[in-house]
């Protein structure tokens, strides 16, 4: 069993970490202030350069 | 041109990001697309320019563009240096009222047996005490600006009016000098010293601990400039409005009904320069019946009243003058209150020379007409 | 994000915070505070029966206060997870009102008012900080009038107008016209009312109220008490209907946003605030100026700037699309001040440097493009994480390790580190995780050294 790991923050950048921590076979807590994850990308209707949806 | 290249090192106006805030925010160059403050800065980084240049008389100074700066260039300041070297050179801005006031303000760097107290009438002053007042130039304007009934005699009344009321008998004396401010930002430093040494020797002979202002130039040249120049002052410079300030919250002074619509003007030196936007405004509406209307173009954002240091006054001067008093009048309000007695003269001469309908007034004056006896 | 619900190497502690953090790389013990939402996780089915049926009305902070949402909520209709949450600053029931209709009406039976703040210990070997960022507050720039002139927008704001699930649904509204519709449809409920109550009275008298009104000015009905109330609800009534009818009339001419003015640097590079460049700003208005054209074809947006900052894959290609197809103009000169002219449009007034001309504009809704702002609570995360800042209140991290923060163990990603793009934000996440697997690895082969 490997150690677990914390992660602050569920934008972006702190969904993609954990999901490649968790891809990886190692269990993540993921801890959002907020209600739900997404952070201000969720808030972001599209994304440059290729106007893909953002959510 | 290796003098104007120093500045540029002193002032760092290397720093300039070439935005164009500055000349976006100046109202010279709204009416008088020459003067252009990014472009003196650019070509003073090309070190293309000249002291000849007769534009950098047209600057306010009033900080409009400094405050906005990105990067933070003091631009009033680089132009007071710049107008240094080119008095060196031999050149100088336009004086307007032909140069009398100029002159007057020289003469009193010399030893001269002055008449400044002429005016104080009912006034209680003392001839020494812990409280000095320091009227500043006011009074003589009388005799310039009569035709325009700036009421320059009656607003130093007032003021002492004000302070006699808040229950002080001020220092009062016959040879105060000019304070410095407008030799100064005319790039006259030498002259500006003179005038500044003789009045802390004059304060401080005195033994006064405070010095009270109604004139924002004042007041901001002794808080600001003085210090820079001659370090600790001994005194603290204060502003009526501050003075005034603790006696009306301790219900000291108390004031008559005065139905009116006002709209107030920030002057320069008070707002953006000594950063006293709240206590006019806590002044005004602590008269009651007095409905104060802003001006989209207040506090931070407010108009200069279109000239400086009695140089260069122009038809551009005008211009800004009647935009900002139809600003004021659009508002609904038909007083314009200022509380610096230079704004109150250009606005009434462009008011005189427009014939427009809006009064124009100053603070002091309305307060010290309805306080209760 | 979905997958992020529901990965079984994955807990997700939402509505959550860190409160100690103790120990040292390979070992650190963590105590989480999982508030309360007075709802339970388990229950919940995030049917939102309960948001329908709340009474109370708050901002929606998802869309930056551009809409409403109730007292009980989902953060957003897609969030996760989509357990409900109940807000107690505006809770009736929590503030002591008699209310619970949530209760009543969910059939699960989740909503539990009783329900108190958890904590919760974790042993972990290594953390990632990733907490973000805040937007830049632009009220405090003076001269453009934010939250003075309601057509004067931040960039997140204009994201969500132009988002199909926001509170415009996509459509470019201008704040001031929706304003101007709500106080509409307030004053025509309040209308409805008067009218009601007129009815009876016209019906009790037999005649119209203009037609009584009338009469009742000339005097006729001197000592009348009955028709003196009739009256005074009459001129009450007045007074909602004439502003009624004038803001309909006014209403008939709002269109949707067509000139877009961008504002480039609102904050950044700006010594008076942040020096920095935050990088994705300018992409982030051109790419706003190109959906908003997508959306109403008649859009013209111009964007104003010192320059273009497009350093990305297929970004100045995109900056160019959007000037070629999309009626993007790009003008060189910060804007130096945003007043308000007739019709509530924003007015600009800036310096064309290129044109060494002083220009006013005038636009239908001005979009600010702010910078990135550390968030607030970086100074207390990184005080009980026990991490330093940088000058500006970023993680302190060093540009040849830039994930990796002053304490060993503990490394950061996204925007807590620097300002960045999402690209950047994606690719410095995974190099974190890279980081923190070691450790978490590490650990492991420890553990197989010790047993053998």
């Amino acid at each position: 069993m490997s150690k677990d790991i914390l992660v602050i923050g569920g934008g972006i950048a702190g969904m993609q970490s954990s999901l490649d921590l968790a891809d990886m076979g190692i269990k993540v807590h993921l801890v959002e202030k907020l209600p739900s994850i997404g952070g201000k990308m969720a808030q972001l209707d599209k994304t440059f350069p290729t106007n893909d949806c953002a959510i | 041109m290796t003098a104007l290249t120093e500045l540029v090192d002193i002032t760092q106006t290397y720093y300039c990001l070439d935005c164009g805030v500055c000349t976006g925010s100046c109202p010279v160059a709204k009416v008088f697309p020459d003067f252009s403050p990014r472009q003196i800065i650019e070509r003073s980084l090309y070190e293309l320019e000249e002291p000849s240049d007769d534009t950098i008389w047209s600057c306010l100074t009033c900080a409009q563009c400094s405050v906005r700066c990105p990067a933070n260039i003091d631009f009033p300041e680089f132009v007071r240096l710049i107008r240094g070297e080119a008095r060196n050179s031999g050149f100088d801005g336009v004086p307007a009222h032909n140069g009398m006031l100029q002159t007057i303000s020289s003469i009193q760097t010399q030893d001269v047996a002055q008449n400044r107290n002429f005016w104080i009438e009912d006034g209680k002053t003392a001839d020494k005490g812990d409280v000095f007042y320091f009227v500043g130039c006011r009074p003589y304007f009388d005799v310039i600006f009569r035709d325009i009934d700036a009421g320059s005699i009656k607003g130093a009344q007032n003021v002492l009016k004000i302070i006699n009321a808040c229950g002080v008998e001020p220092v009062v004396s016959n040879e105060e000098r000019c304070c410095g401010h407008d030799a100064l930002w005319n790039g006259n430093e030498e002259k500006f010293k003179k005038l500044a040494q003789l009045n802390l020797d004059l304060i401080r002979s005195s033994g006064a601990k405070q010095v009270v202002f109604s004139c924002p130039e004042g007041f901001y040249t002794f808080q600001n400039l003085y210090p820079k120049y001659f370090g600790d002052l001994g005194f603290e410079p204060i502003h009526i409005l501050d003075f005034l300030a603790d006696k009306i919250d301790e219900g000291a002074i108390e004031f008559e009904e005065k139905v009116e619509m006002v709209t107030y003007h920030d002057p320069c030196r008070l707002g953006r320069l000594a950063g006293i936007y709240d206590a006019p405004r806590k002044l005004l509406k602590a008269i009651p019946g007095i409905e104060l209307k802003e001006m989209q173009r207040s506090r931070e954002n407010g108009v200069c009243c279109g000239t400086t240091g009695w140089t260069n006054c122009s038809s551009c001067s005008k211009e800004i003058q009647v935009e900002r008093l139809t600003e004021a009048s659009n508002t609904g309000a038909g007083t314009l209150v200022t509380a610096c007695p230079k704004c109150q003269i250009h606005f009434r001469c462009a008011k005189a020379a427009f014939d427009l309908k809006i009064e124009i007034m100053d603070l002091f004056d309305i307060v010290a007409d309805q306080i209760k006896p | 994000m979905l997958d992020v619900g529901r990965h079984p190497n994955l807990e997700l502690l939402a509505y959550s915070e860190v409160e100690k953090v103790e120990g040292e790389a390979g070992n650190f013990k963590v105590t989480v505070r999982r508030k309360t939402r007075y709802v339970e996780e388990d229950r919940c089915t995030g049917c939102g029966a309960c948001a329908e049926k709340c009474p109370t009305v708050v901002p929606d902070a998802f869309n930056e206060g551009l809409g409403d949402r109730s007292a009980i909520y989902s953060y957003f209709a897609q969030g996760i997870p989509s357990t409900h949450t109940i807000d107690p600053d505006h809770c009736r029931q929590l503030n002591g009102k008699k209310c619970g209709i949530c209760a009543k009406t969910c059939q699960a039976e989740a909503i539990n008012f009783e329900q108190e703040d958890r904590i919760i210990e974790l042993d972990v070997g290594a953390i990632i900080i990733a907490a973000g960022y805040d937007i830049f507050d632009p009220s405090l720039i003076p001269e453009y009038r934010y939250r003075e002139i309601a057509n004067v927008v931040t960039a997140i704001e204009f994201e969500r107008l132009l988002s199909a699930s926001g509170p415009t649904e996509g459509h470019m509204d201008r704040p001031s016209d929706r304003a101007a519709q709500a106080e509409i449809a307030a004053l025509e409920k309040k209308a409805k009312k008067s009218q009601k109550v007129l009815d009876k009275l016209e019906k009790k008298f037999d005649e119209p109220s203009a037609d009584f009104y009338g009469k009742y000015q000339t005097g006729e009905y001197e000592g009348d008490e009955d028709r003196k109330k009739w009256a005074d609800k009459y001129a009450s009534h007045l007074k909602i209907v004439e502003p009624l009818e004038e803001l309909k009339k006014k209403a008939k001419r709002f269109t949707v946003a067509k000139r877009l003015a961008f504002i480039q640097c609102v904050g950044s590079r700006d010594f008076r605030f942040y020096p920095f460049c935050s990088g994705y700003c300018c992409m982030h208005s051109i790419k706003e100026a190109v959906i908003a054209q997508e959306h109403e074809p008649e859009t013209h947006s111009t964007i104003f700037g010192m320059d273009i900052r497009a350093i990305g894959k297929g970004f100045e290609e995109y900056k160019i699309r959007g000037g070629n197809n999309s009626n993007i103009t790009y003008v060189r000169g910060r804007i130096a001040e945003i007043t308000e002219g007739p019709n509530n449009n924003p007015v600009v007034t800036y310096e064309d440097t290129r044109e060494r001309k002083v220009e006013t504009r005038e636009f239908d809704m001005v979009v600010l493009a702010t910078a990135c702002a550390p968030t607030k609570g970086i100074g207390t995360l990184a005080k009980t994480v026990g991490v330093e800042l940088d000058k500006y209140d970023f993680i302190k991290t060093d540009s040849l390790s830039p994930v990796d923060t002053t304490t060993p163990g503990i490394f950061v990603c996204g925007c807590a580190e620097s300002p960045m793009d999402v690209p950047e934000s994606v690719a410095q996440a995974s190099s974190a995780a890279e980081r923190a697997a070691e450790i978490a690895f590490q650990s492991e082969l420890e553990k197989e050294k010790a047993v053998a």
